[in-house]
């Protein structure tokens, strides 16, 4: 090797071992205050097991067994490690094959404890609640925490800081039910939930599937093959023939797939069967669909309604208009608000004049035509109309 | 004989089309026929053009079916599916007869997972 390369490599290494002093310089320092802490921790509790103020002879031997043997190991680990640093070899010492053995037996250990886990959580917390409340007035009250088993008490001790809030609340229900007397039936089944149910999105929603339904009428079709300027299409497959029933649609769709994707799509027996026998031609249903307005018709009510409506308000507004004015004249039989009853009028024709109608409601002011006059002016009203 | 939405898929090295054919007379028109016309029209070999699908109209007289046409015979043989390949020729597909696939069928039904495999191997 070249100098220069053996100068570099010994370089490279003078400056991993000045790494490696830094760190572990700062690793002894770090064990050292550790070290410390954990000294002053453990002091007030070793002079506590001296003096016999905390009773061990409760504990866990599982336990014991699992800090005796952690010990064992890092006494013998640290003695290993001593020798090495002392020079000396390790190569079958007895020092290894024990801390094989206690290695063995920690892992055995950890399943172990898993499955003791709850249990030890269970005791700690019974010793930690029990020097916080004393044990006399946990194990009265139920709330056993060596108890394994669920306990009903201890639910009624959760609601004890409840009650007196959910018994305001059914008072205000109670009485609420009882001021209107309604009986609310329990919601159990699934029922389809509507986003919007108000009346306005309903009707929106109702002219909407209308016009799509109207859309789809052949009376629209032909009006728009005829107005539109586009040119007209054929399909180059079933041109003399027609499946009803919507099929057609569902063959142009599958047509259109098909020569998108570049494929045959399989069709089930029912449906080749369809295809070959159900065909019917096409000259046949130009009659068929004659009647096709009942489709567009609901469109026409539709609109008729909404109008209606309109004109309903302005006419209210002019009947009490009139009421008003009738009131102040003679003829109070200028009816108010008696368009809806105008409609079954045929009790005008049986009084004739003769006597006014009991049922009719009377506007307030004069009693009814009580002389001829009255009367030949009301039947003349009548007849007007 | 038209064709329709042609497009040329240039990952696949081909052209594909949909092929309208109008035969008044005759109940159908066989692939072979329609590869030859096809070439001519493309002027390419006979051999890059493979066509399938073709379906007649009810009432007879018109089928619509789907051709591809290769830029190269190699191209068509790493591209195209096994059993167009052997329709033309260009492949033969092995099996064991129908009668032994199944005896093998039923032999493995008996046994259950990696040993299923150890018996193929051995089979072989």
């Amino acid at each position: 090797m070249s100098p220069s390369k053996t100068s570099a490599t010994a370089n490279a290494a003078a400056e991993e071992l000045q790494r490696d002093q830094a760190a572990f310089h700062k690793h002894l320092q770090e064990l050292s205050t550790m070290v410390k802490e954990i000294e002053a921790k453990l002091k007030p509790t070793i002079k506590k097991l001296e003096t016999k103020e905390i009773d061990t002879s409760k504990g866990l031997s599982f336990l014991e067994v699992k800090y005796h043997i952690l010990l064992e190991y890092i006494t013998n680990l640290s003695f290993i490690m001593y020798r090495k640093l002392s020079g000396e070899s390790i190569q079958d010492h007895p020092a290894i094959h024990s801390l094989i053995e206690e290695r063995t037996i920690l892992e055995k250990m950890k399943p172990v404890e898993q499955k003791l886990k709850y249990q030890i959580d269970k005791l700690v917390r019974a010793a930690v609640v029990g020097q916080q409340e004393g044990e006399a007035q946990m194990t009265a009250g139920g709330a056993d925490p060596l108890a394994f088993k669920p306990n009903p008490k201890n639910l009624v001790l959760d609601n004890a800081g409840n009650e007196d809030n959910e018994e305001g609340e059914n008072e205000d229900n109670e009485d609420g039910e009882a001021k209107t007397g309604l009986y609310r039936a329990p919601k159990m089944a699934p029922v389809h939930f509507e986003e919007d149910s108000s009346a306005v999105a309903k009707r929106l929603k109702y002219q909407a599937r209308l016009q799509a339904r109207a859309a789809k009428s052949r009376v629209m079709k032909d009006l728009v093959n005829e107005f539109d300027d586009r040119p007209e299409e054929m399909s180059l497959t079933n041109d003399g023939v027609h499946f009803g029933m919507g099929m057609d649609d569902k063959q142009r769709e599958r047509e259109q797939y098909e020569e998108e994707n570049f494929t045959r799509t399989m069709l089930s027996k029912k449906e080749l069967n369809r295809l070959r026998k159900g065909a019917l031609p096409k000259f046949e249903n130009e009659f068929e669909n004659l009647n096709d307005f009942a489709q567009i018709a609901p469109l026409q009510d539709d609109l008729e309604s909404s109008e209606q409506r309109r004109r309903n308000v302005l006419a209210r507004r002019n009947e009490r208009k009139q009421a008003a004015m009738a009131r102040d004249s003679d003829d109070d039989d200028e009816d108010v608000g008696s368009r809806k009853r105008s409609r079954g009028g045929d009790d005008d024709g049986i009084f004739n004049g003769l006597m006014s109608d009991p049922k009719k409601r009377r506007a307030g002011g004069k009693k009814g035509p009580k002389t001829a006059f009255d009367r030949s002016k009301r039947n003349i009203a009548r007849n007007r109309k | 004989m038209g064709t329709r939405k042609f497009l040329t898929n240039r990952l696949l090295a081909r052209k594909q089309m949909v092929v309208d054919i109008i035969h008044p007379a005759r109940a159908n028109i066989s692939k072979d026929e329609l590869r030859e016309k096809l070439a001519k029209m493309y002027k390419v070999d006979k051999e890059v053009v493979f066509c399938f699908g073709f379906r007649t109209a009810f009432g007879g007289g018109k089928s619509t079916g789907f051709a591809l046409i290769y830029d190269n015979l190699e191209s068509a043989k790493k591209f195209e599916p096994k059993y167009r390949l052997v329709r033309h020729g260009l492949m033969e597909i092995k099996k064991a007869s129908r009668k032994q696939r199944k005896e093998r069928k039923n032999r493995s039904k008996k046994l259950r997972g990696t040993k299923k495999a150890k018996a193929a191997v051995a089979k072989k």
